[in-house]
């Protein structure tokens, strides 16, 4: 496999589209480093590149079985890790609406006071 | 060739909506070829920031399949579009970045002459710049290639307009010229003035 293509897929983590984010933050939660990852999904470095490129399984029971085993059939990963890594991805997008949702309360305040007009425009320099 | 047959890719393509797994084999056809023909584009540019620019394309295919419309253009032509476009992108935002720190007379495209502020340095990710771009000749893109890389030297820029051939003040006049109307189109789209 191209070299580039396997750098494409680590890309891929930063987008919760793509089955590498979820891959990541599994990585990331157990404290694993590439290498243990690859051995704990049972894939090679070129299997691991294909499973971080495939689209996020859904997420609805039936969709999330349907979509694991495809990839761990195509791919012959452990389909128990693929679906740890899943949640694992789940929740870490969950985190990070619950994040974007916080960010209008602090922010604004802070915008209505910039567009307040100044009481003394005449004081602004 | 650099790319693979059209019924290849597009089928690649079209398994994006259904399947799961088909992005790995999408990347693996139209990557290679898109980092290759964006290279020629962008001589000169990092290999890293070319091949950066080529996946995030790819990927963003990969995200929205719908995006790319058969109909209206083939697919690697709408792949190395999105590329240039991040690419750009990915320069003016390292440009704004630096501006400040670099010397604007080591600057070639310098929009503003004599500007030391950067107050107007390039938005190239600005839509009406990017339309500008977009409609630039073969010519004129590669020229301004040429002018975003800092080329300084007139003899690649008259290697371009293919006039190697004329007396040499003719050439500096028609690169001169040449240069002038790209930074002109592009101040106009920036809200600046040709003067």
């Amino acid at each position: 496999m191209d070299e580039m293509v396997i750098r494409a897929a680590r890309r891929a983590a930063i987008d919760p589209h793509f089955l590498a984010f979820a891959l990541h933050q599994y990585a990331e939660d157990q404290q694993m480093d590439e290498v243990t990852l690859t051995a704990e999904l049972g894939a090679t470095p070129e299997t691991l590149a294909h499973a971080r490129l495939c689209r996020m399984p859904r997420t609805d029971p039936d969709g999330l079985q349907e979509d694991v085993d495809r990839i761990a059939a195509k791919f012959g990963l452990t389909r128990s890790v693929l679906v740890k890594a899943v949640r694992a991805g789940e929740v870490a997008v969950a985190h990070r609406v619950a994040a974007e949702r916080e960010v209008p309360e602090t922010v604004t305040p802070m915008l209505a006071a910039r567009d307040r007009t100044p009481e003394s425009p005449g004081n602004e320099e | 060739m650099i790319w693979p047959p059209d019924d290849e890719l597009l089928a690649a393509w079209g398994r994006l909506v259904g399947d799961p797994t088909s992005g790995t084999a999408f990347v693996s056809l139209a990557l290679p070829p898109l980092v290759r023909a964006l290279a020629l584009w962008g001589k000169g540019a990092h290999a890293d920031d070319i091949e950066t620019a080529a996946a995030d394309a790819v990927l963003a295919l990969i995200k929205r399949p719908e995006r790319y419309d058969p109909a209206k253009s083939p697919l690697p032509a709408f792949l190395l579009l999105v590329a240039r476009r991040r690419w750009l992108n990915q320069f003016a935002a390292e440009r704004r970045h630096r501006v400040g720190k670099i010397p604007w007379d080591d600057v070639e495209f310098a929009l503003a002459d004599g500007n030391e502020e950067g107050d107007d340095a390039p938005s190239f990710d600005r839509p009406e710049m990017q339309g500008v771009i977009a409609s630039f000749s073969d010519v004129d893109r590669r020229l301004f290639d040429l002018m975003l890389g800092g080329e300084r030297n007139t003899a690649a820029f008259a290697a371009v307009m293919g006039i190697t051939d004329r007396p040499s003040d003719e050439q500096e006049r028609e690169v001169k010229r040449a240069k002038d109307r790209i930074k002109a189109r592009l101040k106009r789209a920036a809200g600046g003035t040709d003067g």
